[in-house]
């Protein structure tokens, strides 16, 4: 069995998305992409990664909504960060209240983002 | 076989009425049908260009990740990332192409910060894009200067800064929008400068989104707005008033208490008594006590109830004054602002009078 941590990254900026899994790739993390909440279901459904990154505003299923089935449905513990943009500090709010563990306000640095990965899979 | 000769006979022996409407019914069909045939076409079109604009955008994105990631720590371009250089070089000398290039790039600029956020910039310098986006302020087309005044202000392009200057006044309002926040977005408070010179409308929603934009650097050292008080276009001096409320700029009270007097319009008048209130500047409650007659209807509302808070007992005779003031708002305010004043005064008052709503205020104000 493999011991490479699967993460999975949901985010409609399809260049972000490249952008991020080269990133964490390079780390040493297996990336899965989604390019909207419902494929981001399918995909958790299906790999139960180690840890989640979603957007919160995405095509047909938000990342709060992604949250709220991960905790309520799949009852499922997987650390989630949210990525979010000025003016939805609201959303950060009710995506904290959902069980999301960490945000991250765009524009952001890839590099703290692998910082915070590493430090939510608890390797340095 | 079919006999069109059947068809012809019977159309021919229909009355009138009847002919335009196979007529009707026979155009409208044929109508019906290129139309069909016409949405079919655009869709198989608008489809293809889907699936082209993919198949580039997946090309030049996997293009630009591989340059940010060639060799992000070395200061020098290293031949991958020149030979990537060279390839969107020849790819940006079509329109189309390059409009997916700058997309990419707007997009990526727009969600990563640091190191990377540099690099994204070099690239976008490095390939030229700059030069188109350069000569789009030159098109005679709105949408396409209002693009290229979006693109440079994305990618903090100010060298050229003096020429987006003098749009701030273009016939379009997009334009002189994108200019405005062109010149905010890159050089802050300096930035305002472009309102000495702005003789066109600046609308509230204008004003809002760069009074949004300016709260975001961390200088806010603001420059002078006396001159931008005394602009003779309305709309600046109501964002300059606006100015003066937001950073408290109790250094211009003089040139307030003179707007209030002097100025012509009623709206600028009633924004000017509301930020001398906001300042706390007691000195123009005076000012404008002794030139209370001479206000408007809405502008004695507004001295009542931006200064609510800063009557004391000193103006006890002007507020007697208008207990039985024709505006009910004037009339309610006095009598609530006495009753904090010196209640026992209120009590004593009369409650009989030939005004009936003085009457009602009175009696609710000395038994609540």
């Amino acid at each position: 069995m493999s011991n490479v941590k699967k993460i999975v990254l949901a985010e409609d900026n399809s260049t972000l998305s490249l952008l991020l899994k080269f990133k964490l790739e390079k780390e040493g993390y297996k990336l899965l992409v989604a390019k909207d909440g419902k494929e981001a279901i399918d995909i958790i459904e299906q790999h139960n990664p180690e840890l989640i990154l979603t957007d919160i505003m995405m095509p047909f299923i938000s990342g709060l909504e992604v949250i709220s089935h991960v905790r309520n449905k799949l009852e499922l513990q997987t650390p989630i960060v949210v990525f979010s943009t000025a003016g939805q500090e609201e959303m950060v709010l009710k995506a904290f209240n959902l069980g999301a563990n960490d945000f991250m306000g765009k524009p952001f640095s890839p590099n703290e983002l692998v910082i915070r990965v590493k430090r939510l899979l608890g390797s340095s | 076989m079919i006999d069109y000769h059947y068809f012809l006979n019977y159309y021919y022996q229909l009355p009138v009425v009847l002919k335009w409407v196979w007529i009707t019914i026979i155009v409208l069909s044929i109508v019906v049908f290129l139309l069909i045939v016409f949405l079919k076409l655009l869709r198989l079109k608008l489809r293809r260009n889907e699936k082209i604009t993919s198949e580039y955008q997946d090309k030049y994105e996997a293009l630009i990740v591989a340059y940010l990631y060639s060799d992000i720590e070395n200061e020098e371009a290293t031949e991958e990332q020149k030979s990537i250089i060279k390839k969107i070089k020849s790819s940006i000398k079509d329109d189309f192409k390059r409009d997916i290039i700058v997309a990419i790039l707007m997009r990526l600029r727009n969600e990563i910060s640091g190191e990377m956020a540099d690099t994204i910039q070099d690239l976008y310098l490095e390939t030229g894009l700059v030069n188109s986006a350069k000569s789009k302020l030159k098109s005679d087309e709105w949408y396409v200067v209002s693009k290229g005044i979006r693109e440079l202000t994305q990618f903090h392009v100010k060298e050229i800064h003096t020429e987006v200057e003098k749009l701030v006044n273009h016939k379009n309002r997009e334009v002189r929008k994108q200019s405005q926040l062109y010149l905010i977005n890159l050089f802050g408070f300096e930035g305002l400068n472009f309102l000495e010179n702005l003789t066109t409308p600046l609308s509230e929603w204008d004003q809002i989104q760069l009074l949004e934009i300016l709260q975001r650097f961390s200088n806010q050292k603001i420059s002078d707005v006396t001159k931008w008080l005394a602009s003779s276009n309305d709309t600046v001096v109501s964002f300059a008033l606006k100015l003066v409320k937001i950073y408290n700029l109790y250094g211009v009270k003089e040139k307030l208490l003179i707007l209030f007097k002097n100025h012509p319009n009623k709206e600028v008048k009633i924004e000017t008594i509301q930020v001398l209130s906001n300042l706390q500047i007691v000195e123009a409650k005076e000012v404008i006590k002794e030139n209370f007659e001479t206000l408007s209807k809405e502008e004695q509302i507004t001295f009542f109830k931006a200064f609510e808070d800063l009557f004391d007992i000193e103006d006890k005779d002007f507020l007697l004054q208008n207990i039985q003031h024709k505006i009910f708002d004037i009339k309610f305010i006095s009598l609530k602002i006495l009753k904090r004043l010196d209640t026992p005064l209120l009590l004593k008052l009369p409650t009989a009078s030939s005004d009936l709503e003085y009457t009602k205020i009175v009696k609710f104000l000395q038994t609540h």
